[in-house]
């Protein structure tokens, strides 16, 4: 059956149509409407079948529903329904009362004395990838409890000076620091015990690179660092020893301060990563970073030498160390630093979990340091003016 | 005679009440038709279903032969409306407000160039003349005006639009006696009035029942349904007084 | 000849005057070679990292962060209604006497309002340690002033002849009162109350960017990283998260636009107030967060006076005043300026849904990562903090025009249609003219919010007072932390007062109450 329009879809008038005819011209704005062919007619009803019912079904369910709510059944376990929320909310209240009265809400840094129970508390931040520290410190926190025996708890750091603070408030008992801020925390408070480093810490450098438009060459010796007056200079992090501390104390050294670059100021990036990746694109003259960093962007391919090198490498000095809370022995039992210290400095390839671990904070091994490698950086530090 | 406006079969319908039932009507050049009825039945809603802002559940508007929502806006701003509730904007001035009619003949900039102070200030003098507004309130700030202005501002909106024909949603409404029947004349016997072409074909709602022999046609509403469709001269008062 | 006043509705657009010496600055640094790390991470947006560690760890963050922001956002909603009406000068009409309470509540609660989230949080983390409850603290305390300051406001506009008509009745004060600011209340919290929650969240996310965990952490870790693929992956998480959020807002106004019905709705919030706070508690604990560690109070070593005048004379003050006041017009320029333009410029149905969801996303990227992204490819520069902080607020900004809550009335629109005008014309005299005054009053109050804002933006290095207050912390000089946050308190102070009494003089040209369109 052939289903014929009397007018036209687009202006509305009527249409005349001539007989056995395909498709006609609407005579007031010339649209040309085709007769529906049968297959099409069936489709067009089957849509509009489909529509229809499920317009009836929603239909249908809203009414019920609708319907369920005005009938009186509802109405009598409308109490219910008023009741319910209130006991769950009375029980939820008992049940955090209950929690909260067993803990003493201010506690000083007074320990209880009791050594199964006690859980270490550790932090880290690592120069690089630190976002996969933050996904994997479980690996971490169940080797040194497999080791130790005792509860360990990774709590989350991400920035300088709140890892430092949190070593000083005694919310964690081992950190991960770098130069700057191991100096920084040990003068906090209390002091604290220096375990280990890594192999590649006791030589720890900077390197100073520049990006191929900057036109700066590479410098000979420490004096040379002068050429960067007047250009666009970026740092990383404001405490990173690697990225901001020394390299300022060599940049003091051969007379250049900051106020020297451009703008009477530098840039601080936040990260070594994100030093290499502005001073590649050029936002930046040159910048400063860490040793380790470029050479593993170089492995992974990230760094474009037509773009960007290095101009100079500066001196060794100490750098990343776990700094323990002094009052370890006392918490955990006699000899326990001793033991913590052993477990980082056994760490191998043998097992996965411990391949892993290294991989995350881009060792190879840990090795043993004292507090004295760090004087130097107090030294520098005071005199920049980052410890007061 | 051009058939300028049709309603087709118009019905309206909402979840609580019909609002429009089963209207038709037809609308001619230089035809001049008085909406009358209770409040509530229906008179605003036919007039935003004549200009196409108000889609009915069944039923077409044409004007001038294709559906009204076809229309470009050339050929919508033909169309002039006053509205009950006025829509002015009140952050402007009357000017400003007067030259909004003229928006559909020009293009944005000229709308942003109205913005920045009032343009063809001859053409809305004209216009204010013609509602008997003073000029010296073309710079005023429509928050600031009485009722009775604002709805003087709307007509005198509606002059400067030009259009063909009127819709116009009880105009007269915060009108003296007086001024009401001076404002009608305008419209009736179609003065040009300086350089503004006054539209012949006219189709208002009002309540002032002793206007009516002005118009040509009068149309009588009650709850939605089209009770009178007769002359002006032919009406009797027991017609009228049906409807309420 | 008379000279005509500039129609307000153009003032809306005339802040986006600020682009000028923003692009200029820009396109005189621009340059190319951050061109394939743009590319890079504009690709990524649509290839986000679908590993399961990557995800696990986003997901478990995100739940923090919420439940943070709807802890903190629950109890600041209740502590700032109390506050703001004890601050507000109607309240204590009935008590001469003590009306001196209510003024030197506003005066003291200006105080915490001037000092970002971010900073409260890093100055708390000093003093309690490592503790979930330093993100609660941080945002609860701002925002409540900021909360009991609209409440304040907002009742001290309304009628008062209601009020004078009921006490002479008879009726005590405190009764006559609640019969009076009760149901005025209402549109206030759902309004402003979810836009609180908006907020919120933004803030516990940015709180984690400096280190107080959630979503936040992740996605500034992965950013240092320049892992761009996992950032979006973060991303796209909090964009699905803010985007059933403002449809749950929006349903929620929508459904209870029918009757208001006091009864219900009071105890309606009554429910959500206790149910949110034992919810997200709940969340939280069984999320691993330790909610019951003790505060470790250790004393802060507070700095002598002479320290202080020597911290206060070695900063270059002015400077750095100047700086911050200039990134704030900057910034407020384009934030203001541009939601109109996009308004117009593109108008329609479809396109202002589009608008509301780019504003959405616009608004989620916390300024410190634009401000990375921008500096990609120009030199830095004060108009890269400029333009970072303007494009997140921009997005908060063109919630107000494309809420389709506020476009209820669309009634001068439909007559501008009907006279022939285009839909570009329609939508400038219907849509936002109306509007206008509402939008310049919420400009105001974001230009105060810019102000405190500038603190985040570091990455550029030296710029603003916000910068220096984080090396001040780094190197913990207490005195120089000090000496700055007053001064920041201080500017902020007299740019909130300064707003005040632009706000006052637009409200004052014309009759319409604010509250008919609420905040």
């Amino acid at each position: 059956m052939k289903n014929i329009p009397d007018s036209c879809k687009k202006c509305g008038g009527p249409i005349k149509w001539v007989k056995s005819s395909e498709y006609i011209d609407c005579q007031y704005c010339g649209k040309r409407t085709y007769l529906d062919t049968e297959d099409l007619a069936k489709l067009k009803n089957q849509i509009y079948n489909t529509k229809v019912l499920l317009t009836s079904l929603y239909l249908k369910a809203k009414g019920s529903s609708s319907r369920f709510i005005k009938s009186t059944k509802f109405k009598r376990n409308k109490k219910l329904l008023f009741i319910t929320p209130i006991a769950s909310i009375s029980i939820l209240s008992i049940f955090f009362t209950y929690k909260l009265n067993n803990i003493d809400l201010i506690s000083k840094k007074e320990r209880i004395i009791n050594k199964n129970e006690e859980t270490l508390f550790i932090g880290a931040i690592p120069d690089q990838n630190p976002e996969q520290l933050n996904r994997l410190y479980k690996v971490l926190a169940s080797e040194l409890n497999e080791q130790l025996n005792v509860m360990v708890k990774y709590k989350p750091v991400i920035n300088y000076p709140a890892a430092v603070t949190a070593f000083k408030t005694g919310n964690l008992d081992i950190v991960w620091f770098g130069g700057l801020t191991g100096v920084q925390a040990r003068l906090q408070n209390n002091g604290g015990i220096v375990l280990a480093q890594r192999d590649i810490d006791a030589e720890f450098r900077s390197v100073f690179i520049a990006n191929k438009k900057s036109s700066i060459n590479k410098l000979n010796n420490i004096n040379d660092l002068k050429s960067l007056k007047g250009k666009r200079f970026t740092f990383g992090s404001e405490s990173s020893t690697s990225g901001r501390l020394m390299p300022q104390y060599f940049m003091n050294k051969a007379g250049l301060e900051i106020t020297d670059f451009k703008g009477g100021t530098v840039g601080f990036s936040g990260s070594h990563d994100a030093t290499l990746a502005l001073v590649q694109s050029g936002s930046y003259d040159a910048g400063a970073l860490n040793e380790q960093v470029w050479e593993s962007n170089l492995k992974r391919g990230r760094i474009n030498p037509s773009k960007v090198y290095v101009i100079w490498r500066t001196p060794t000095y100490y750098d990343y160390h776990w700094l323990a809370q002094p009052d370890l022995d006392k918490t955990f039992g006699e000899g326990f630093t001793k033991k913590l210290t052993t477990v980082f400095l056994k760490l191998n390839q043998s097992s996965t979990r411990q391949k892993q671990i290294l991989k995350l904070f881009g060792a190879s091994k840990f090795i043993t340091s004292s507090h004295e490698n760090y004087n130097e950086i107090e030294r520098i530090a005071r005199k920049i003016g980052k410890i007061k | 005679m051009i058939k300028l406006l049709e309603l087709v079969n118009i019905n309206i319908h909402s979840k609580e009440k019909i609002r429009l039932e089963n209207i038709n009507l037809t609308i001619r050049q230089n035809e001049r038709i008085a909406l009358v009825g209770k409040s509530g039945s229906g008179k605003s809603t036919l007039i935003s279903i004549a200009n196409g802002s108000l889609l009915p559940t069944t039923g077409n508007v044409f004007w001038k032969g294709r559906l009204i929502n076809n229309n470009s806006n050339r050929e919508l701003s033909n169309i002039g409306t006053i509205w009950q509730e006025l829509f002015l904007v009140e952050e402007l001035n009357v000017a400003q407000n007067i030259n909004c009619g003229a928006l559909g003949k020009h293009n944005f900039f000229w709308s942003l160039r109205n913005l920045f102070g009032s343009i063809d200030k001859e053409l809305c003098k004209t216009c204010l003349n013609s509602v008997k507004l003073p000029e010296e309130i073309m710079y005023s700030q429509i928050s600031k005006l009485s009722g009775g202005q604002r709805k003087r501002v709307a007509i005198a909106r509606l002059l400067r639009q030009e259009p063909e024909i009127v819709l116009a949603d009880e105009p007269f409404s915060s009108l003296d006696p007086l001024l009401s029947r001076k404002i009608l004349e305008l419209f009736i016997n179609q003065n040009e009035t300086g350089s503004i072409r006054v539209p012949g074909t006219l189709l208002i709602s009002l309540h002032q029942v002793e206007l009516i022999n002005c118009f040509d046609r009068v149309i009588g509403l009650k709850d939605g349904r089209m009770l009178i469709d007769q002359s002006a001269k032919e009406i009797t008062n027991d017609q009228l007084n049906s409807l309420y | 000849m008379k000279l005509t006043k500039i129609a307000v509705p153009l003032i809306t657009f005339l802040p986006s005057i600020a682009y000028i010496p923003i692009l200029i600055e820009i396109l005189k640094g621009i340059h190319f070679g951050g061109l394939n790390i743009i590319l890079s991470l504009i690709t990524s947006a649509l290839n986000p990292s679908l590993n399961p560690i990557v995800l696990k760890s986003a997901w478990n963050g995100l739940q923090i962060t919420v439940a943070t922001a709807l802890l903190s956002w629950t109890i600041s909603m209740f502590t700032g209604l109390v506050l703001g009406i004890l601050s507000s000068d109607i309240f204590w009409k009935g008590y001469n006497k003590y009306s001196f309470i209510g003024k030197l509540l506003k005066i003291v609660l200006a105080i915490p309002r001037s000092i970002h989230e971010v900073i409260w949080g890093i100055l708390f983390i000093q003093i309690l340690g490592l503790n979930i409850w330093v993100a609660i603290l941080a945002i609860v305390i701002p925002y409540s002033a900021l909360t009991a300051r609209v409440v304040s406001e907002q009742l001290d506009n309304i009628d008062i002849k209601p009020l004078i008509a009921l006490r002479l009745t008879g009726a005590k004060s405190i009764t006559s009162l609640t019969a009076i600011l009760c149901p005025k209340l209402i549109p206030i919290l759902s309004t402003y109350g979810g836009y609180r929650l908006e907020c919120s969240i933004r803030s516990a996310t940015l709180l984690g960017v400096f280190g107080l965990g959630g979503i936040g952490t992740e996605l500034y870790l992965t950013l240092q990283s320049l892992e761009f693929r996992e950032m979006w992956s973060c991303l796209w998480m909090i964009f699905g998260v803010m985007i059933s959020l403002e449809s749950l807002l929006n349903w929620m106004r929508y459904s209870s636009n029918k009757e208001i019905n006091l009864k219900r709705y009071y105890t309606g919030i009554i429910y959500t107030f206790l149910l949110t706070i034992l919810i997200s508690l709940t969340w939280l604990y069984f999320r691993e967060v330790d909610l019951f560690t003790p505060f470790n109070i250790t004393s802060i070593y507070l700095p002598t006076i002479s320290e202080i005048k020597q911290a206060y004379l070695e900063l270059p003050l002015l400077n750095l005043i100047f700086s911050t006041i200039l990134i704030t017009f900057l910034a407020s320029g384009i934030a203001i300026g541009t939601p109109p333009l996009i308004l117009i410029y593109f108008p329609g149905k479809l396109s202002r849904k589009i608008q509301s969801i780019f504003w959405i996303f616009l608004r989620l990227i916390p300024p410190p990562l634009t401000a990375i992204v921008i500096l990609f490819f120009t030199s830095p520069n004060i108009s890269v903090a400029a333009l970072a902080l303007g494009i997140t607020n921009m997005g908060v900004m063109g919630r107000l025009l494309t809420d389709s809550l506020y476009n209820k009335s669309k009634g001068i629109y439909i007559a501008m249609r009907n006279t022939g005008s285009n839909e570009k014309s329609a939508t400038l005299y219907g849509i936002l003219s109306p509007k206008t005054n509402t939008y310049l009053a919420y400009a105001s109050y974001r230009t105060d919010v810019l102000l405190r804002e500038t603190a985040i933006i570091g990455a550029v290095g030296g710029v603003g007072l916000g910068w220096q207050l984080q090396e001040s912390l780094s190197s913990f000089d207490w005195a120089q932390v000090i000496v700055i946050t007053s001064v920041f308190a201080l500017i902020t102070i007299s740019g909130e007062f300064l707003c005040d009494i632009s706000r006052k003089y637009w409200l004052r040209t014309t009759t319409n109450n604010s509250l008919t369109l609420s905040t």
